[in-house]
């Protein structure tokens, strides 16, 4: 390599590790002046609370061993309601494209649910099925099985309809067009879906979970909003924030690792 | 007249929602075993739809046609290369025997000889997108011979193809047809291609595509479609073909 690239190289570098110094710069600037604000009483620390004191206790939550029960269990929740909505959003598509006539006749019902606000269906689940685990599952899988199965389902419909031709040249059954072509063309697209259905996963299950839990990131947030604890509140959503960061970048991580290998 | 396909008749119309749409109407056609025949028509004249409908994918609305050969086996090759990207050169070329069940340890052999033979075999664990143009339409070409087809019907095979590579791959491909030699029913709409290729040539008119005129390809000193060109006889086929083509326009 020449001197030049390799100047372009480290330039290039550089450029990156500033980026990344700037950021954390802002992070601790805003911890710092809130920390402030709030100890110097300009804002009112009972309600904006202070990192401090978040600090404090979400170090005393993770002493008692509280909080890993917190988040295990909304991480538990998430994996699974994600799990269920990609198997059943894949079976679903795959019925949807091998039935036609089917998909034409659910595609109005689809949109409707699509656009409707999953959140209000909430009160109606928790008396159908109970306050309990399976209802923030069933709350999560409202949000992420649509989107799940119009993502696949779009991916199918993606494919290269001269490669169909080609297998149907080749006198190909249905089964073997779905395992020959529709389903590796379009597992580049069901991948790429992953990492917003994993959002949605979490969204429908931190929903779940403010309507219905004794446990998780979501009851502790709303937990602490009924006994008006700010600190603790705000304690939940740095969790949260953090949790969902992993998750996404977890996500992330098998998405390069699966679209290398094609 | 040994004749392996004889097409008479044939016609077909698109229903959709709006219109009917006539694409061929009334075609009949011999083609001769060991032969190659090109049909060159404007595009959008339907000739797309009758390979489809000779390769079994489409339905015909009347007509009839016929192979001489009991259970012919077909070698559609389409107008664009359709190789599978995430499938290697080697995978991609056994496709269809894989679909057929026909992947064997002896066909198998056939695909891997065929590979070397046409100057593939260091590309045979590469993946389509690793290939020039020309090259993936021989691996196109090849996964279509594999299936040992009594006839090939190609698809405008080499339009998407820049100029340069379309005369060397037309060599190519002329080679490897007659060398194995197999009846070929070929469609284009570039002239010269079809006379330098073909023994006959039939011009289709505009759509509805019917049967224009059928062209005897007699050149002197006939050897591979480049040198073709160089035929005396070849400016003047370009020319009435072209003027039957042009009438139309
Ligand atoms: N599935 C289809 N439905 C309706 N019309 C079609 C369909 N396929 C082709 N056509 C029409 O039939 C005509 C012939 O198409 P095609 O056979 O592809 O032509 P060519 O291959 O000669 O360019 C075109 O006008 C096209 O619009
Ligand atoms: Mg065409």
């Amino acid at each position: 390599m020449s001197s030049e690239s390799l100047q372009i190289i480290k330039k290039k570098k550089r450029t990156k590790r500033r980026i990344l110094i700037s950021q954390i710069l802002i992070v601790i600037l805003f911890f710092c002046f809130w920390e402030f604000l709030s100890n110097k009483k300009i804002i009112n620390p009972f309600i904006f609370s202070s990192p401090s004191k978040i600090w404090n206790t979400i170090f005393s939550l993770a002493l008692t061993g509280e909080l890993w029960g917190h988040i295990l269990t909304t991480l538990y929740e998430t994996i699974l309601a994600f799990g269920i909505g990609i198997t059943l959003g894949f079976i679903i598509a795959i019925l949807l494209y091998e039935l036609p006539i089917l998909a034409k006749i659910i595609d109005p019902f689809l949109t409707m649910l699509n656009s409707l606000p999953k959140v209000a269906l909430g009160p109606m689940i928790l008396i159908w099925t109970g306050a309990n685990t399976k209802s923030i599952i069933v709350m999560a899988l409202l949000i992420n099985l649509i989107v799940s199965i119009m993502n696949i389902y779009n991916g199918f419909l993606g494919v290269d309809p001269m490669k169909l031709k080609l297998l149907q040249s080749f006198k190909a059954t249905k089964y073997q067009i779905l395992k020959y072509l529709i389903i590796p063309e379009s597992m580049r697209t069901i991948i790429s879906s992953l990492k917003i259905n994993i959002s949605m996963t979490l969204i429908g299950v931190i929903m779940g979970e403010f309507l219905v839990s004794k446990k998780g990131i979501g009851y502790l947030i709303i937990y602490g909003t009924q006994v008006f604890n700010l600190t603790l509140v705000m304690s939940g959503i740095l969790i949260l924030i953090i949790l969902s960061f992993l998750i996404y970048e977890c996500v992330s991580y098998i998405e390069k690792k699966l679209s290398k290998n094609r | 007249m040994n004749n392996l396909l004889e097409i008479s008749h044939i016609s077909k119309n698109y229903i959709t929602e709006k219109e009917e749409i006539e694409a061929i109407k009334d075609i009949t056609l011999k083609v001769e075993k060991g032969s190659i025949l090109t049909i060159v028509g404007s595009s959008g004249c339907g000739k797309s739809s009758l390979l489809s409908i000779l390769a079994g994918i489409d339905q015909k609305t009347s007509g009839t046609f016929t192979f001489s050969c009991s259970n012919p086996v077909i070698g559609y090759m389409l107008q664009s290369d359709s190789l599978f990207p995430w499938l290697t050169i080697y995978e991609n070329a056994i496709l269809g025997l894989i679909i057929q069940k026909k992947d064997t340890k002896e066909n198998k052999e056939y695909v891997k000889k065929l590979l070397s033979t046409y100057k593939l075999n260091d590309f045979m664990d590469k993946y389509p997108n690793e290939l020039s143009g020309g090259m993936k339409q021989r691996v196109a070409l090849i996964r279509t011979l594999a299936l040992r087809p009594d006839i090939l019907l190609l698809d405008e095979p080499f339009s998407a193809l820049d100029y340069q590579s379309r005369l060397a791959i037309s060599d190519d491909v002329y080679n490897i047809i007659k060398k194995e030699g197999i009846t070929t029913l070929i469609v284009s709409h570039d002239i010269a291609e079809a006379i330098s290729m073909s023994d006959k040539v039939v011009v289709l008119s505009k759509r509805p595509c019917k049967i224009k005129k059928i062209y005897e390809i007699h050149l002197t000193d006939k050897r591979t479609p480049m040198k073709n060109r160089q035929a005396k006889e070849f400016n003047d086929y370009y020319n009435k073909i072209w003027k039957d083509l042009d009438i139309n326009v």
